[in-house]
């Protein structure tokens, strides 16, 4: 019997663990299957398409967040890496020629494809996120949130003074426009592919019993370190996969665009989605992208019984404050919490403990009840 | 307890010396900003032995614990584990050589299930412990039926068990327990002192346990050392720790 189930609880075995991520990719397809039908529609592609990114973008973020618990005012930096260099990556060689005659040789004369573009920009993110994990991921709770922020402002102007490579605080222009909405969400269900699978990992126990209890989890043999520099390096892969995928479809950006505002974005998002799960991810960015449109709407003007009327502008900004604090008030784990969706193939026993179930605890767990091997093999 | 017996671990060459004991600390000084909490503090532990560890409380029982897991590190002395010289290992390292404790006050990972939390120990394995010894344990501390519970929603007393678990999952040489009777009922002291003869006896590990339960102590260790301001005042057979004047005076106070 196979049905849906939303739960915070680790899948037990291998096969639950497949389901998870099953569950995780459902999740996706209906986001994806929403996005479709609204692509349809004209006006609402480049929405659609902003929402996809986002979402990616979000999960990027969740998947060092929810497994850390350290709160990361950083992972903006890794998309505006993610764009940079996809970006340059992607753009033709004549094009470079004009844009930035000044980027050194060997990538002046290379140019690259959509999906290579992706994996460059996620490469590069992941490359900064490895140099400098083993620094940042010392630090804890707001220490370590403060030093992602650093990170952030040095990348940011790192950027506008690299101007061989960014054409500095100007808009490098020029990058070609591949991102289409296969790209963006067969991305997004790499990804949350990605993301499922490394969770119920044994890498990702360990970061989340790192999160939990850096003590115990010392005293049962986990660097602390090595267990957060993994989620790093991944979120910060799939941030930089955002990056270019957003780069690949704006075709012009500039440092500025990645900063506070993206940030806050972000963790509006995450938070009003739950940042412990995945499903929360998708269900925030989805949340906050609606509030987000009808209110930019609104502030340029709609008709209601004959009547112009203009919201004060700046409100759309000015409501992601207003949901981060109610949520923040009312429900801190956000809208789900750490729930995912699961695919479960046989219905949980039931709480009541029958007859069966009493007769069953002397009885060896069934062949398949055996958690994931994972969780031991590496280290 | 239930009938079902802890788990039998893999039988261990006792290594070089072995009539030498398994953990061995010697003149442990550790100084906390002109508090000295150890002051030349030995401990001796073989394979298979309860060592009970007691003393008044601010003794620098929990102190030398944390110095033999790696929370803390000595400032002079020496700690040696099968004869290899772990004075300056890094905890996670200590941990993957065969030490595991549990907690004065329960560090458990709160939002991970039972399982879980017995998985991340085994971590500490150095590969010889399997899947099925996880279940095993489950099993064996009566988890089985919670284990796909988040932990912190879970009773004080199972908790406990959890912890105890999960310190066992990494198939430890030396076992560390740091008030593990605290808060439970005396039911459930008298399972954890049936646990703790199973440990030893079927697993062959080191079992150092601080307790201020005195009945629980006395009656499960075979050696008892009593701690007082941070130097070993008495180290021999429990039930003559409280025949002696120093025992009793540390505890009461008298000159």
């Amino acid at each position: 019997m196979v049905r849906l189930a939303l739960r915070s609880d680790s899948p037990p075995d291998l096969l639950g663990r497949l389901g998870a991520t099953a569950g995780a990719l459902l999740a996706a397809g209906v986001v994806t299957l929403l996005g479709g039908l609204l692509f349809l529609a004209p006006t609402m592609a480049e929405i659609v398409l902003l929402f996809g990114i986002n979402a990616i973008l979000v999960i990027g973020f969740q998947v060092f967040v929810g497994n850390t618990g350290i709160v990361s005012f950083g992972h903006v930096a890794f998309m505006a890496v993610g764009a940079y260099a996809g970006g340059i990556a992607a753009m033709p060689v004549l094009d470079k020629e004009v844009v930035l005659p000044d980027l050194p040789g060997a990538l002046a004369g290379t140019e690259v494809g959509f999906l290579p573009a992706l994996l460059v920009g996620g490469a590069a993110a992941a490359l900064l996120a490895l140099l400098t994990g083993p620094a940042l991921m010392r630090l804890s709770g707001a220490a370590a949130s403060i030093a992602t922020l650093g990170l952030l402002i040095i990348v940011s102007n790192v950027l506008a003074q690299a101007t061989p490579l960014t054409r500095g605080p100007q808009s490098l222009f020029g990058v070609p426009e591949n991102t289409t909405f296969i790209g963006v969400y067969a991305s997004l269900a790499v990804v949350v592919a990605l993301s499922a699978w490394f969770k119920w990992s044994g890498a990702g126990l360990r970061a989340r019993a790192v999160r939990d209890q850096p003590a115990a989890a010392e005293a049962a043999g986990v660097s602390v370190l090595r267990s957060r520099l993994w989620a790093f390096v991944l979120s910060a892969f799939i941030t930089g996969v955002a990056g270019a995928l957003y780069a690949q479809l704006l075709t012009a950006f500039s440092p500025g665009s990645f900063y506070i505002p993206q940030l806050v974005l972000v963790i509006a998002m995450a938070i009003v989605g739950g940042v412990g799960g995945i499903s929360g991810a998708l269900l925030g960015t989805a949340v906050i992208t609606v509030i987000n449109e009808v209110l930019r709407k609104v502030e340029s003007g709609v008709p209601i019984a004959g009547v112009e009327i203009h919201a004060p502008s700046g409100i759309s900004f000015a409501a992601l404050g207003v949901a981060l604090i109610l949520m923040l008030r009312w429900r801190p784990s956000g809208l789900l919490g750490a729930s995912e969706v699961q695919v479960e193939t046989r219905a949980p026993a039931p709480a009541e403990a029958g007859p069966a179930r009493v007769a069953g605890a002397a009885v060896p767990p069934v062949a398949t009840d055996r958690p994931p091997a994972e969780a031991t093999v590496e280290e | 307890m239930s009938a079902a017996p802890v788990p039998a671990s893999r039988t261990r060459s006792p290594g070089p010396g072995t009539d030498a004991p398994l953990l061995r600390v010697t003149g442990a000084v550790k100084r906390f900003s002109g508090l000295t909490a150890l002051d030349g503090a030995d401990l001796a532990l073989a394979a298979g032995e309860v060592l009970g560890l007691i003393g008044p409380n601010g003794s620098g029982k929990t102190t030398l614990v944390n110095c033999v897991s790696g929370a803390l590190r000595i400032d002079e002395g020496e700690i040696r584990l099968g004869g290899r010289d772990i004075t300056r290992a890094s905890r996670a390292r200590r941990a993957k050589s065969g030490i595991a404790r549990t907690f004065q006050n329960l560090k458990l990972f709160g939002e991970l299930t039972v399982r879980e939390n017995v998985l991340v120990g085994l971590n500490a394995s150095s590969g010889a412990s399997s899947l099925e010894e996880v279940e095993g344990l489950l099993r064996s501390l009566r988890l089985e039926e919670v284990a796909r519970e988040i932990v912190s929603t879970l009773s004080y007393g199972t908790q406990r068990r959890v912890e105890i678990a999960r310190a066992l999952a990494g198939d430890p040489r030396v076992l560390l327990l740091d008030e593990p009777a605290a808060g439970l009922n005396d039911g459930e002291t008298a399972e954890l002192k049936e646990l703790i003869h199973e440990i030893r006896s079927e697993r062959g590990c080191g079992v150092l346990v601080i307790d201020h339960d005195m009945n629980l102590v006395l009656g499960i260790s075979d050696r008892v050392q009593v701690l007082d301001e941070g130097k070993v005042i008495y180290e021999g057979a429990p039930q003559e720790a409280f025949k002696q004047p120093r025992v009793v005076a540390a505890y009461l106070g008298a000159e």
